[in-house]
């Protein structure tokens, strides 16, 4: 699911307020807090996102949830998302300021796709590799696909890197299938 | 039992595998985040460039291919890409990838006798395209001032009342306009059987025609037809009829123009039909709706006149100068060391109006593009003048000095008596009463329509039609009955053909038709006309 414009917009602001108030990495563990717990209840989403659901009720419940783990300015955007009837799109704008943070920390997340479980030293090497060749932080994200036979591919931004086994037979199979015309 | 040797299996697999290559591939890619009417919109992608090819690896039509679309456009967080191929196929989610390759087609001589679509693939069952093809872009940016020339050659369109009174040049564009079952596809389809002539000569004319949002049995009609007439071999057939997706309709002209191009750069001559445009701006609009781009004028997007001038602007006689004509502007990279002067590609956009309304929005732009227009009118079609050409809205801007000269000079005087025709035309039924002068032009007006009437498929050569048009300018015609006029001609041209069989094919050569040969014709003439009315008198 993309992350619409106001997503973007609330979390571009959350951010520059947390740089004034000179929490930015509090704000963020707060950020990521909730971002997880969000990813982890389907339910809390729907009950955000439900706009039967009068908005008194959707502070106390995010009041008790989170009050007492998170600081004073995380818990007023999120009255005031409540209040805004922008509270339906608080999973992408966690999302958003999670992407925003790390821009601003010159992170990268790069989406590795592997058919079998990295060693540790493979991990290491890989991660070595990717700084080396973007000159960024790398954040990697392993996802284990056993389809892919065999290598990896590696997926900065929206160019990949494939050197998987089902690749390369699917372009051979591509090959045979052109050579075969003539 | 006979089989091939194991060794030679493995000598050809390691053949084949010999270019593959260990190396990781790189490729940027995309999400569906939505697909419905032959669109989708996709996130990411964000280095691809309009009007590129995509391709979606994941979605597979029933043959197991994966569909391919074309960027239309680019959006601040999502792209929105027309799928040429199934939708049902494509689903949320799907991967689209890159293919760094801007819509383009194979272009070839091979493609000449065949049927394909707007994306080059075969539709004929006579496998794939032979000879060497180059890869040429769809859109490609028409000829600078500085490449072309004035039309001066001639295109023959084998119909008497075209060839006379609206010649068309080789690079000129005109247009064939009328409401539907006017004969508009007939007056095409004559103009790429009477190219047969030109076969044999220096200068031959290949024929494109693109059929758009056609009936399929109405392309099968016309593939049928040429190749009856032996026009197929120098014909290529591009199909986007109206059972294919808006994006294969809206690109099919230009895939048109592609091939056409690829003749006119290499020196050699080429005609394109697009029929009919009106359809290809309808497909365009259904596209840009469902992109959301906002409606204009009966709905079509603002930049529905572009599609149409861009198109046609390609349509040029390329200057003869072959040193200039190699610095061309946006040539491909493979058309280049085959660039040539003195090419031309001749376009004939056809129009469909709706109840003879010219003042609509498509017709009026093509209108305005166009060096001129053959207007096809349903009233005289159906009073059984046919080609239903109205000889008097009708005009050819630039044609007049590309047209055989002495075939300009008989038909200025032709173009008057028509003209005054018309004028008297509303009087014609006080018949006696008028004076005799206006009978007598009444009696001219009448004989040159009927003279002007022609069979479909059946083209004349130019010098047949300046043999006729001789009769009917010295005004032998007028002692003959309106309805002897048909058989006047066959009688005419049959005894002319066999009698002077140099003298026309000299005539057919040079266009010059001198005083002698003039004169030996008016005889036949009178010859002819006398034993027609002689039989009339003994009947």
């Amino acid at each position: 699911m993309p992350i619409t414009k106001a997503a973007r917009r609330y979390a571009t602001a959350l951010l520059e307020l947390s740089k004034e108030r000179n929490e930015v990495e509090s704000i963020l563990e707060d950020i990521k807090f909730i971002d997880n717990t969000l990813d982890g209840s389907r339910e809390l989403v729907v009950f955000l996102k439900s706009p039967i659901i009068k908005y008194d009720d959707k502070i106390k419940v995010l009041d008790e949830l989170f009050s007492s783990d998170i600081e004073e300015a995380t818990g007023l955007f999120m009255k005031l998302l409540v209040k805004k009837e922008r509270v339906n799109l608080l999973d992408q704008i966690t999302k958003a300021f999670i992407e925003k943070y790390k821009q601003l920390a010159g992170i990268i997340t790069v989406e590795v796709y592997v058919a079998h479980e990295l060693s540790d030293e493979q991990r290491q090497a890989l991660h070595n590799q990717l700084e080396e060749r973007t000159h960024k932080k790398v954040d990697m994200n392993i996802t284990q696909d056993e389809s892919l036979r065999g290598g990896m591919a590696v997926r900065i931004d929206d160019t990949v890197i494939d050197g998987t086994v089902k690749h390369k037979l699917e372009e051979l199979e591509e090959s045979f299938l052109a050579t075969t015309l003539e | 039992m006979s089989q091939v040797r194991p060794d030679e299996v493995s000598a050809i697999l390691r053949k084949q595998l010999s270019g593959f290559e260990n190396e990781a591939d790189v490729y940027d890619v995309g999400t569906v985040l939505e697909v419905g009417d032959g669109i989708a919109r996709v996130y990411g992608l964000s280095k691809v460039q309009a009007g590129e090819l995509v391709d979606l690896p994941d979605s597979k039509d029933k043959d197991g291919n994966s569909v391919r679309g074309m960027v239309l456009n680019l959006e601040e967080d999502n792209v929105g890409i027309v799928l040429f191929g199934a939708t049902s196929a494509v689903e949320e989610g799907d991967t689209v990838r890159r293919t760094k390759d801007i819509a383009s087609i194979n272009v070839g001589d091979g493609l000449l006798g065949r049927v394909i679509d707007p994306l080059g693939r075969p539709l004929d069952g006579k496998g794939p395209i032979s000879g060497d093809t180059i890869r040429i872009p769809l859109e490609r940016k028409a000829p600078g001032v500085i490449y072309r020339e004035p039309v001066t050659e001639p295109l023959q369109t084998g119909l008497k009342a075209i060839d006379s009174l609206i010649p068309i040049g080789r690079g000129q564009r005109e247009l064939i306009i009328g409401d539907r079952q006017t004969g508009k596809t007939s007056v095409a389809v004559d103009t790429i059987i009477n190219q047969k002539e030109t076969q044999d000569t220096d200068k031959p004319v290949h024929c494109i025609y693109v059929a758009v949002g056609q009936k399929g049995s109405t392309v099968a009609g016309i593939a049928k037809a040429l190749e009856d007439n032996d026009a197929i071999d120098y014909s290529t057939i591009v199909s986007a009829p109206a059972s294919v997706s808006a994006p294969m309709r809206f690109i099919a002209p230009f895939a048109g123009a592609a091939i056409g191009e690829y003749f006119r750069d290499t020196g050699r001559h080429a005609l394109v039909i697009y029929d009919d445009l009106s359809k290809q701006a309808v497909a365009y609009r259904e596209l840009s709706l469902l992109l959301k781009r906002p409606p204009g004028r009966e709905a079509y997007p603002g930049d529905v006149f572009y599609l149409h001038s861009r198109l046609l602007e390609r349509a040029a006689k390329i200057i003869e100068d072959d040193d200039i004509a190699r610095q061309m502007n946006n040539v491909p990279e493979q058309l280049k060391p085959m660039l040539k002067g003195g090419g031309s590609l001749t376009a004939l956009p056809v129009i469909e109006t709706q109840a003879g309304d010219v003042s609509a929005y498509i017709p009026t732009n093509v209108i305005s593009i166009t060096d001129g227009q053959i207007f096809l009118d349903t009233d005289l079609f159906n009073s059984g003048v046919r080609p239903a050409i109205d000889v008097g809205t009708s005009v050819s801007r630039v044609g007049g000095s590309a047209q055989v000269k002495s075939m300009k000079k008989l038909s200025g005087t032709m173009k008057l008596d028509l003209a005054q025709y018309r004028e008297l035309e509303a009087f014609a039924k006080f018949g006696s009463d008028l004076d005799p002068a206006t009978q007598r032009q009444l009696k001219r007006g009448e004989r040159t329509v009927e003279l002007l009437k022609q069979d479909i498929y059946q083209p004349l050569p130019v010098q047949e039609q300046i043999a006729l048009l001789k009769i009917n300018t010295e005004g032998l015609l007028d002692k003959l009955d309106v309805d002897q006029i048909q058989e006047f001609e066959e009688e005419y041209l049959e005894r002319v053909n066999v009698k002077y069989d140099e003298e026309m094919a000299t005539l057919g050569e040079s266009g010059k038709l001198d005083d002698e040969f003039g004169d030996k014709l008016v005889e036949m003439g009178k010859s002819v006309i006398e034993q027609i009315l002689a039989t009339e008198e003994e009947a």
